[in-house]
């Protein structure tokens, strides 16, 4: 949880959720706007897989003094087969008015159309799919350190071997 | 007789439990080019996916041998790898690579080598030139957020790459304004030239074909080909329509 005490107090949170078979990974974060013209980033992105669960909450609240304020909060869900499940839980309480408030949630399935694309230029149907989450969590990996990022593209590549029968 | 790159005989091809193809036959010798008209709906998109291996086109009848092996049912990556190549109609956005580095990837998955950096991107953007392509595309990542245009530039830029013996393009100058389409002509141009591939053009305008010798000319209705013809079969084409072709 972040409490933005002063005026001009910003924030950001940044995750990436990976829930594979048996896991439900319900995660969240709270933000308190207290100081005037103070604002919050959030980012995530879950995937799911072979009947995994992945839930997001988040919490915004926005006190009476926090005039002009502003927040962004952005949950992009991919789950890669049926069985598997995504959910986003957006908590807003807003005591104010002159804000700037926004939430998107989006939530999509791997495209045949894009595993073909990739298949036909001869990559492989594992690599291909590992390419498409890898893709999706870009701009987040873009946000660390290059040792983390490349860290990151292994385990999703660790996590993708042997989704395809 | 020429060496048969493609000999497609009786295909049937099922969509969502609807038949699309019924019952197609075709054979292409190594380095020709054969151009597949005929109105929309009639399947040729269907053809070009299926020869590709899109598992969404499901094959009941009938077989195609590529390069003198059955590739029926095979998948796509497979497919790839024995020599063929498919121009997307709509290519695709992936982010998360750039177009270089796919291409570079694509290649040593082909050839099994490891490919020197320094010797592809000067081949890279050598082709990049003859295609009118700006350099800075090669960094971006596939597709996103390319305009019409360069997205079927990057394609032709594939196909110069990656050197395919037998090219599926299709309707590679759809949407392409005039300029574009003399640039896409030329790197096709520049494909029978170095590659001396096969090519087989689904289109059903024929601004692209205008500059291409023509080995024969394919007419697809309703899921059969219902014509053949040589290169004057393109103009009366042009004049006429396909109303001829159609009961």
């Amino acid at each position: 949880m972040s409490v933005l005490q002063g005026d001009n107090s910003r924030c950001e949170f940044t995750g990436v959720t990976f829930a594979g078979h048996g896991q439900n990974l319900d995660t969240g974060t709270k933000v308190v706007h207290v100081g005037k013209n103070t604002s919050s980033y959030i980012n995530t992105k879950s995937i799911s897989k072979s009947d995994g669960i992945s839930t997001f909450r988040s919490a915004v609240v926005v006190g009476q003094n926090a005039k002009g304020s502003k927040s962004s909060v952005s949950c992009e869900s991919l789950m890669l087969d049926d069985i598997s499940r995504s959910d986003t839980i957006p908590a807003m309480d807003i005591r104010t008015d002159d804000v700037d408030i926004g939430h998107e949630a989006k939530i999509g399935r791997i495209s045949d159309d894009v595993v073909f694309y990739l298949m036909s230029r001869g990559m492989s149907e594992e690599d291909a799919k590992a390419l498409i989450v890898s893709g999706f969590a870009d701009n987040v990996s873009k946000e660390l350190p290059l040792e983390y990022a490349v860290e990151m593209n292994n385990l999703i590549r660790l996590e993708m071997k042997g989704t395809v029968g | 007789m020429a060496d048969q790159i493609l000999n497609v005989s009786g295909l049937k091809v099922t969509v969502e439990d609807k038949e699309i193809l019924h019952g197609l036959d075709l054979t292409l010798n190594a380095g020709e080019t054969h151009v597949i008209m005929g109105p929309n709906g009639a399947g040729k998109s269907t053809l070009g996916s299926t020869l590709m291996g899109d598992p969404r086109y499901v094959i009941t009848d009938g077989k195609i041998i590529f390069n003198g092996e059955d590739i029926t049912g095979e998948s796509a990556d497979k497919i790839s790898k024995k020599g063929m190549f498919l121009s997307f109609q709509n290519p695709v956005e992936v982010p998360g690579i750039t177009l270089s580095n796919f291409i570079r990837s694509a290649l040593e998955q082909k050839t099994g080598k490891h490919i020197r950096v320094w010797d592809f991107k000067k081949e890279l953007e050598k082709t990049m030139e003859i295609l009118n392509m700006d350099p800075s595309y090669a960094e971006r990542d596939l597709n996103v957020g390319f305009s019409g245009g360069e997205k079927k530039k990057a394609e032709i830029l594939q196909l110069l790459m990656l050197k395919p013996s037998l090219a599926i393009l299709d309707e590679t100058d759809s949407g392409l304004d005039v300029d574009a389409v003399r640039t896409v002509s030329e790197g096709i141009e520049q494909y029978k030239k170095t590659v001396g591939g096969a090519l087989l053009i689904i289109t059903h305008s024929t601004r692209i074909l205008e500059a291409l010798d023509v080995d024969a000319t394919h007419v697809l209705v309703d899921g059969k080909i219902v014509h053949n013809g040589d290169q004057s079969l393109i103009n009366e084409i042009n004049e006429n329509g396909f109303e001829r072709f159609l009961n």
